[in-house]
């Protein structure tokens, strides 16, 4: 692909253009997530600071444990945090916040879960399950909530009759697509996905990956992407940010990062990408990566922008040498 | 091909009674599984590829049945046998299976080494404990974990995802089996360990003689780790080829449509192919091509008359009125075309 294609209309790459000032809607700084009290208590996140702008698709890629989702439930206001700030348009919104904020935050910033299988109330009907978040936040009239119920339906490709169906009627995918109106009846601005095609077929993935970029496309949605598969993350997103063990290792504009990734973690999970490619797959030496192979006891890491908008955690001698590339 | 044959199935049909319905979720279904080769089965949810591989095992629901057809190992028709105490002599120490999920697919009572033990003393002519407890120790060290006589003594939820399911592979490999069945073995992984598992399949394989069929719905997985691939639709293999057949050249447009969905091929700023509808009604007869309703540019004899196999080469053959020499010349969608030179977009 020719890279001028990136700001073409009608895609996940989106609409952007690079003169434009961005505007920061959520901003993170130093967060620290800590499970447990005493002894035994276990940081998740330990300090861990980026931007999303608005408009855009923001990626977060780590394996299970590196802290990818608690990061996504603490902007959420599901787990509270233990340091650090999170500003969404300018407030603070982490720690005692006032009620109407709460409120706003509420309605403003949605979150889409991994398993369609598990995320659905199972006693309640479609109808039930797509506006309750709307009846918390405002008194509708009957008529009103059934209109905008339809309404969510029909954006993400649903029959508005599916409303009076239970969600044990519905296939894997068209469940995602439930999760999904649930979010956007309430009209957010942003919305957390934490891996939202991991549990679905090959086929279903394509499908709901889709809608999400049309749905940005039409809403002017902002997206935080949580995956753990590199290979989903460059086509879907802008820019992404590599955890490990609740650290951001590596951040940069997603073509930037994919093309001149630096830190081993990232590089390794690069090589785990599975490809439709026999003879490739066959030679491939997959890359593992080893956290002793850093000298940070006498040499600590400090966040080093090393070309434009690519930063990278490293200490100075690993970024002179390239963290002598393998 | 001078390869062995180790298992064979003929005209195979499985049905399952459902509310005084009949499914029909494998439909006349032949296959050759070559001793020593790895044979991925490839096909969306329903398509019918994990109860093709349950058939091998007696494992199918208490409503499913072999309603005609035979499944040959070893000279012995499967599809015949009818008690437990017969499956059991096939279970584990001929055909092993690999479950999906590592998560519920072990014991949390027992310690991982009582379990690995259970499946020695089952399936093996050993009978002094410290002898079990070596082997124990030796097949969790082939499956790559490590202080294996420490781990040995822990219990499931003491070990990660990929961990367990290095595990569950151990008890499997235990039973001293002829052919593995993987089925869907890293979907609930990480890509990273993902990749791990695969490559230690492919190692152990070579170290224990295994046959492996891997099962999967992510043809992205199986590149890696397949010699032959046979994809699945509706209850029938609609192409079956060599892996380098398959991908870099493939015939049938399910195929295609299943090559097409990767995002690993996705372009930004351009939708993912996508494949229209959903897969038919097996309660209901299928006439013509089974894909047909779905595929964009099927042909009128698509939907009137089931199409015969095709063969490609002698390895690859498909089953779709394209190959016919009376057909319309149809290309394969572009951004398949290529595959051998994808790993360019990533580098």
């Amino acid at each position: 692909m020719s890279p001028d294609t990136k700001n073409g209309a009608g895609g996940p790459a989106g609409t952007k253009t690079k003169e434009q000032p961005r505007e920061v809607l959520l901003e993170v700084q130093d967060l620290h997530v800590t499970f447990g009290k005493g002894k035994k208590a276990f940081e998740a996140v330990r300090g861990v600071s980026f931007q999303v702008y608005r408009g855009e698709t923001f990626g977060i890629v780590g394996e299970s444990g590196s802290g990818k989702t608690t990061i996504g439930r603490a902007i959420m206001r599901i787990h509270p945090t233990s340091g650090g700030s999170i500003y969404y348009k300018g407030e603070k919104i982490n720690g005692k916040i006032g009620r109407e904020l709460d409120r706003r935050i509420l309605k403003e910033i949605q979150m889409i879960f991994q398993d369609p299988m598990a995320s659905l109330n199972e006693r309640a009907k479609v109808d039930y399950i797509v506006s309750e978040g709307l009846m918390n936040q405002q008194k509708l009239s009957e008529e009103e909530r059934l209109r905008r119920v339809r309404q969510a339906l029909s954006d993400v490709g649903l029959l508005p009759e599916f409303a009076s169906r239970f969600p044990h009627e519905f296939s894997g995918g068209q469940r995602q697509r439930i999760g999904i109106a649930r979010a956007l009846i309430m009209e957010p601005e942003c919305i957390i996905a934490d891996e939202p095609i991991s549990a679905l077929d090959v086929s279903i993935r394509a499908q709901v990956l889709n809608l999400l970029a049309n749905l940005q496309n039409t809403k002017n949605i902002t997206y935080i992407f949580i995956a753990h598969d590199l290979s989903v993350m460059r086509y879907f997103t802008d820019r992404i940010a590599v955890v490990h063990k609740g650290r951001i290792v590596e951040l940069g504009e997603t073509e930037e990062l994919i093309a001149h990734a630096v830190h081993p973690y990232t590089r390794a999970l690069q090589s785990a990408i599975p490809m439709p490619d026999p003879a490739h797959e066959r030679t491939k030496k997959l890359t593992v990566y080893d956290p002793s192979i850093h000298d940070y006891d006498v040499n600590p890491p400090t966040w080093q922008e090393i070309r434009p908008g690519h930063f990278v955690l490293a200490n100075d001698r690993e970024v002179r040498e390239g963290f002598g590339r393998m | 091909m001078a390869q062995e044959i180790i298992v064979s199935v003929k005209d195979l049909n499985v049905k399952f009674r459902l509310q005084n319905q009949e499914l029909h979720a494998i439909r006349n279904v032949s296959l050759d599984v070559y001793k020593g080769e790895s044979l991925a089965i490839v096909g969306e949810s329903g398509s019918g590829k994990s109860v093709f591989t349950k058939t091998f095992m007696g494992l199918l629901d208490a409503n499913g049945f072999i309603s005609s057809g035979q499944l040959l190992y070893k000279g012995q028709d499967l599809a015949q046998l009818k008690k437990e105490k017969d499956w059991q002599k096939i279970r584990g120490g001929e055909i092993a299976m690999i479950m999906q999920d590592p998560m519920t697919s072990l014991n949390p009572l027992k310690s991982i080494g009582a379990q690995i033990a259970e499946a020695i003393r089952l399936h093996q002519d050993i009978r002094s404990a410290k002898e079990v407890q070596e082997r124990v120790v030796g097949y969790l060290r082939d499956v790559g974990i490590p202080e294996p006589e420490r781990r040995s003594r822990q219990f499931a939820h003491e070990f990660s995802g990929g961990m367990r399911q290095r595990v569950v592979i151990a008890i499997a490999l235990a039973c001293n089996p002829k052919i593995l069945i993987c089925d869907e073995p890293t979907t609930a992984l990480d890509v990273t360990i993902q990749a791990q598992i695969i490559d230690l399949l492919k190692e152990l394989k070579e170290k224990y003689h295994l046959t492996i069929v891997f099962i999967t719905h992510d043809l992205g997985v199986v590149a890696n780790i397949a010699d032959r691939v046979a994809v699945m639709y509706a209850g029938d293999f609609v192409e079956i080829g060599m892996a380098e057949e398959v991908f870099y050249d493939p015939r049938h447009p399910y195929t295609w449509a299943l090559l097409s969905s990767l995002p690993q091929l996705g372009q930004r700023g351009e939708e993912l192919f996508t494949i229209k509808g959903t897969p038919p009604s097996l309660f209901k007869k299928i006439t013509g091509d089974a894909f047909a309703p779905r595929n964009p540019r099927a042909l009128k004899i698509d939907y009137l008359q089931e199409p015969p196999y095709f063969e490609v080469s002698p390895t690859h053959k498909a089953k779709t009125w394209l190959l016919d020499p009376r057909a319309p010349k149809v290309e394969p969608p572009e951004a398949i075309r290529n595959l051998k030179n994808l790993e360019e977009v990533y580098r």
